[in-house]
């Protein structure tokens, strides 16, 4: 494993992430540092490569700092957070410090607030080269939480709820829970099952677009935007050893009822039950499907390139295409674009008898960005602007070829 | 008569030489306002050429990807297309050579 650090910057303005990453590489060793846009993006970095410090702004839109730093804290809990903001607000700074953050500044303007800032991140570095193990209290967060992160940040993912005695899982689309298992039990009584009971681990996979929704209710406290901490569900009474109960012989005891006070009105008599015909078997119970196992991003490799910021690879299937993409929040928007884009151009080319579409590349403010089509498949790659041109010409070189065969 | 055949320009390369190098500006519902190709340079072409550029413009998840600007690369064309407010300008190019 290589000794030099990592730190990935989330800003929403381009500018001060140049100045951060101006600043941060005066500092000793030279760490390596990655810079992102937005939560998901810093999530998809985070997910890709090994980082010793998250820093991060506080006010972003869609996302802003703090949720994504309990989604930092809990699914990185060995990584040194730092929130920087320019609201001197006593709230949030303990909010921040409540959610786990390591360190709370206001963004340095001086050359003395900038060189207090460096050894504050130098002594974070320090700290987390001598104990990977050190966590801090937001570690641990409740299902419910997690759930809630994935809901607000509008996410699609696959939770997976693993304990001693089997796992479950529970299929958020685009900020929606639209389905669950948990051993035998599926849709709204497999979440139920899952909140009411607490697991060893909870892991987030990348999420299934394919999969058929089964709960429809809408649940109340998984869109709320509090983002104080919930209280943990109760244990089971006195389990020997805690673990997710799975199944509908682990499902819930049913509630006692609560005592009423009040006279009952004599119901009226039940009509015997029908003796003459046959007891129907019960209908089968729905088999639960094969938990399928966690995939690679298969563009992960790419993503660790230098200057990638996204990437989203389109190829047609026999029914639907198969998307895959990292650093994008909403692929399908995405693939939709790139491949209307491809197809208009193609018709456009063939009609004005130029050849056919070599490729697309455009630019904004913060990134240039390659569209390619090869066969039936279509590779979108974005890169940071400020990626030397034939840095980025070579790289994208290199993951085309890759990508390709 | 097929010995004229060999002097005469193939199908394809009359269709190219139909886009002349220059730009052309273009409202947002593809009307041309100004252009620098040549006065022959058939509307219909480009406003063709508009209407591509505009639905790439409009139809982009702005908050996955902004697009200022980009270039579409032909064989023997390169169209550069810039988002101006309330349209777009256009850039068009004929490659000479064609690249492998």
């Amino acid at each position: 494993m290589s000794s030099r650090h990592k730190l990935l910057l989330l800003d929403d303005d381009p500018d001060m992430l140049e100045i951060y990453r101006e600043i941060l590489q005066r500092l000793p060793g030279e760490p390596g540092i990655q810079a992102a846009m937005s939560g998901s993006r810093a999530i998809a970095a985070l997910e890709t490569d090994a980082y010793s410090v998250f820093i991060t702004d506080l006010s972003m839109p869609k996302m802003d700092g703090l949720q994504v730093l309990a989604v930092v804290r809990r699914r990185w809990p060995q990584i040194r957070t730092v929130v920087m903001t320019s609201m001197a607000d006593e709230q949030f700074k303990r909010r921040a410090y409540s959610m786990g953050a390591d360190l709370y500044c206001a963004k340095p303007s001086t050359s003395q607030e900038i060189e207090n800032f460096l050894s504050s991140v130098q002594s974070l570095i320090r700290k987390e080269g001598n104990s990977h193990a050190a966590v801090t209290g937001a570690e641990k967060k409740s299902l419910t939480e997690l759930l809630r992160m994935e809901c607000l940040s509008r996410n699609s993912s696959v939770v997976r709820c693993m304990g001693s005695s089997g796992e479950g899982r529970i299929w958020v689309q685009r900020g929606e829970v639209i389905d669950a298992i948990a051993g035998d039990l599926s849709g709204e009584a497999a979440l139920e099952n899952l909140l009411a009971v607490p697991a060893d681990r909870y892991d987030l996979l990348p999420g299934d677009p394919t999969r058929p929704r089964r709960i429809f209710e809408e649940h109340r406290e998984l869109s709320s935007p509090d983002l104080s901490p919930l209280p943990e569900p109760a244990p089971p009474p006195p389990p020997p050893t805690r673990a997710l109960r799975l199944g509908p012989l682990q499902a819930r005891p049913p509630e006692p009822a609560p005592p009423t006070f009040t006279i009952q009105e004599p119901s009226p008599p039940e009509p015997p039950p029908p003796t003459f015909t046959p007891q129907e078997p019960p209908p089968p119970e729905p088999v639960a499907e094969p938990a399928p196992e966690p995939k690679e991003n298969p563009l992960a490799e790419f993503a660790r390139m230098e200057g990638v910021e996204l990437l989203l690879s389109v190829r047609a299937g026999e029914s639907e295409p198969t998307i895959d993409s990292w650093g994008v929040e909403h692929p399908d928007e995405l693939a939709l674009w790139a491949v209307g884009a491809l197809d208009r151009f193609r018709v456009l080319g063939e009609h004005l008898n130029v050849g056919p579409v070599a490729n697309i590349e455009g630019m904004n403010a913060s990134s240039r960005f390659s569209v390619v089509q090869k066969g039936s498949a279509a590779l979108c790659i974005a890169f940071r602007r400020s990626l030397v041109p034939e840095k980025a010409r070579e790289c994208l070189k290199t993951i085309l070829s890759k990508w390709a065969s | 008569m097929g010995l004229l055949n060999l002097f005469s320009r193939s199908h394809a390369a009359a269709a190219q030489s139909l886009i002349p190098s220059g730009s052309f500006t273009v409202d947002d519902s593809g009307h041309i306002i100004s252009t620098t190709l040549p006065r022959n340079t058939p509307e219909a072409l480009l406003q063709q050429i508009a209407q591509a550029v505009l639905s790439t413009f409009s139809t982009v998840p702005q908050e996955q990807l902004q697009v200022a600007e980009f270039t579409v690369t032909f064989n023997s064309l390169k169209i550069t297309a810039r988002a101006i407010r309330g349209g777009a300008m256009i850039f068009l190019a004929p490659r000479t050579h064609n690249p492998r």
